[in-house]
């Protein structure tokens, strides 16, 4: 899977570009937190916590909190 | 073994411009002569790594060429150790000299993918050290409004490079018992790809999710 990678470029390219793509992969990766593996759930979780870092608004919204708050 | 000592533990400016030339043209004759000799190559690369960052005046008239021709062909040595110290060595001279690179990226990139693909973890690992130090460079020439001395090598072997990195990172994700989160091959792609980021900006995002959406 390439969330890694997809997480590591978070901070560079423009907001709006990396918004467009985020919001429709958001779900799917949402989705990978109940994976069976345990390396996969680590990446999830890492993964969100790039996205804080770089891009709060997007965590904050309405569909995403709430699923991410359940989670924890 | 004297000399390594010698240039890990002075400043450049004690032994005057004579005396830095003449150390490390001594090294680099060492590296020519021993070649067979691992122990002794070991130490004198290290020495080498040491030694670039007094070769400035030998880089400002020109003759930089030299050094790194000397270094870089050891690439391809049978001993991992040295080979570890000459990645060392091309990752210190990318950091120093920078603007001298010119005729020697060519070498470099084909001697770093080579290591990146198919050597060991820890020389891999050190090839792709050598491209996050590129980055690095051209990121703080673009802060410094310094375009103009940037070469924009990033830029030009973006898609190779890319290629490379996602193929690393990927690499050993799939080992499920690796609970170490230690610096290997996939968290220096990791790394290599974030520096990335801040060149290719918007251009590195079609690439990635593509890699990503397989």
């Amino acid at each position: 899977m390439g969330l890694l990678s997809l997480g590591a470029i978070l901070e560079g390219p423009s907001k709006e570009k990396l918004m467009a793509i985020l919001s429709t992969a958001i779900e799917t990766i949402m989705g990978l937190y109940t994976d069976d593996s345990r390396k996969v759930r680590e990446t999830v979780a890492w993964f969100f916590s790039k996205v804080a870092q770089n891009h709060p608004e997007m965590i904050g919204n309405e569909t995403v909190f709430p699923v991410l708050y359940n989670l924890i | 073994m004297t000399l390594g000592y010698i240039c890990e533990e002075i400043d450049g400016e004690v032994l005057g411009i004579e005396n830095t030339n003449l150390v490390i043209s001594a090294l680099l004759e060492s590296l020519e002569a021993n070649t067979e000799n691992t122990t002794l190559m070991q130490i004198t690369m290290e020495a080498v790594y040491h030694s670039i960052g007094f070769a400035e005046n030998i880089f400002k008239e020109g003759n930089g060429g030299v050094i790194i021709e000397r270094i870089i062909k050891h690439g391809i040595h049978s001993d991992t150790d040295v080979r570890i110290k000459t990645m060392m060595c091309i990752a210190e001279i990318v950091r120093c000299y920078y603007i001298n690179l010119d005729s020697y990226m060519n070498d470099i990139t084909t001697l770093t993918f080579k290591i990146i693909k198919e050597d060991e973890e820890e020389v891999a690992t050190l090839g792709i050290e050598v491209w996050c130090s590129l980055c690095e460079e051209e990121i703080n020439l673009n802060k410094m409004k310094s375009e103009e001395r940037c070469k924009n090598y990033i830029q030009s072997a973006r898609e190779p490079l890319l290629e490379l990195v996602l193929f690393c990172i990927n690499g050993s994700e799939l080992d499920e018992d690796d609970e170490s989160d230690s610096w290997n091959r996939s968290t220096a792609s990791g790394c290599c790809l974030s520096l990335m980021a801040f060149i290719l900006k918007d251009d590195i995002i079609e690439p990635v999710t593509n890699f990503a959406g397989k």
